[in-house]
């Protein structure tokens, strides 16, 4: 048996979906890097819409590494959304304004809606801000595709908004660093949200 | 919004090389932590791209079959390869697919589901998967794959590796 001759050589170009996000944070980028490695602060960027916890007894890492893969459970309220995998990967990029940094998660939807996705790409890069180094500039970037992509795309949208305005409030609270606090713990981070913060549009 | 063009189609008996760099990272990147350092870090391109050239002038009996390549901007980024099942209680019709992998930098864009989408279609098929690796076992029942029971174990360097079977469609001997 072998393939039909329609399959013996294929090119694609996919006319994936996206969303988009840019924005200027609050933080250092040093500090935006640092939360993108925390779960918990990771968690707080879509709570309380989205709430991510552990699939496994040991629950999620203190930190992401990079090869880690890390299955976590996502609800919407009430609503299970599925499991995801997790699997974390990094990119170092020299742009004309500076060092970017990129924390991507290729993981893939392991049951629920996402599951029916065949193209599942998150990238974040975080470099100082143009013209003042002590702000962080943040790109947010999610590509998607497959069976029912474009019924997921308003949510999916919703969802990114939603997740832009929280980068926005909880950059600030960022700039601790609990690794130079000996006493502090991953469970110890203070991630409140500062209502003032993300005012601004962007 | 278009993503970048991945083209797939029959590996050449020019791919072996590429092939082999591609299986080398693949595996380094897919099975650390999963299957021993020593295993991975032992791996060797160049004896792999020999076994390749084998494999694609058909020179290796029971291992020739269907090898198809993905590439980017003309660099080879995965391949898989299907063939005839080599199971002992191989179902009549099924094929079995040998291996698919893509690079880590190619993750979630979908190459590798055209990769199967070529190597199987959508054929009655069986495959044997690291019991411990659940994004493939996630792309592979998105594939309609599943579990039909079998399992079995090697040891590699003192660590039990188990692998599971999964299949789609046919029917049972």
């Amino acid at each position: 048996m072998h393939p039909p001759l329609r399959q013996r050589c294929r090119t694609m170009t996919r006319w994936s979906m996206r969303v988009l996000l840019k924005l200027v944070i609050d933080c250092d980028p040093d500090a935006a890097w640092r939360a993108l490695h925390s779960p918990r602060a990771v968690a707080e960027l879509y709570g309380p819409m989205v709430s991510m916890s552990p699939v496994v007894p040991s629950g999620l890492p203190t930190r992401w590494e990079e090869g880690d893969d890390v299955p976590v459970s996502l609800e919407s309220g009430p609503i299970p959304l599925g499991r995801q995998l997790i699997h974390v990967s990094h990119r170092h990029v020299d742009e004309p304004g500076g060092a970017v940094r990129i924390f991507r998660d290729s993981g893939i939807p392991l049951t629920g809606p996402l599951a029916f996705l065949d193209v599942w790409d998150h990238q974040m890069a975080v470099s100082p801000a143009p013209g003042d180094p002590t702000r962080t500039l943040w790109r947010d970037r999610l590509v998607f595709d497959g069976p029912g992509a474009a019924l997921l795309w308003p949510v999916l949208w919703a969802i990114w908004q939603w997740r832009g305005a929280r980068i926005r409030a909880l950059a600030s609270s960022w700039a601790h660093d609990p690794a130079a606090d000996t006493t502090d713990t991953a469970d110890d981070l203070d991630l409140a949200t500062d209502p003032t913060e993300g005012a601004g549009g962007w | 919004m278009v993503t970048e063009a991945y083209t797939v189609r029959r590996a050449r008996s020019t791919d072996a090389a590429a092939i082999a760099a591609v299986h080398v990272t693949s595996w380094r990147e897919a099975y650390a932590g999963r299957i021993p350092d020593e295993v991975l870090d032992g791996m060797d391109v160049a004896a792999r791209a020999e076994t390749w050239r084998r494999i694609l002038a058909g020179e290796i009996d029971g291992e020739a079959g269907d090898v198809w390549v993905a590439e980017l901007a003309g660099d080879v980024i995965g391949f898989a390869s299907a063939g005839r099942c080599r199971d002992d209680d191989a179902v009549a019709g099924r094929r079995e697919l040998y291996a698919v992998y893509v690079l880590e930098a190619d993750y979630g864009t979908g190459a590798s589901d055209m990769l199967m989408d070529a190597a199987l279609g959508d054929d009655p098929a069986s495959l044997w998967v690291l019991e411990d690796n659940p994004r493939a076992r996630a792309f592979y029942r998105r594939h309609g794959f599943d579990p039909d029971g079998a399992v079995k174990t090697h040891t590699v360097d003192g660590a039990a590796i188990r692998e599971v079977r999964l299949v789609r469609g046919g029917t049972l001997a």
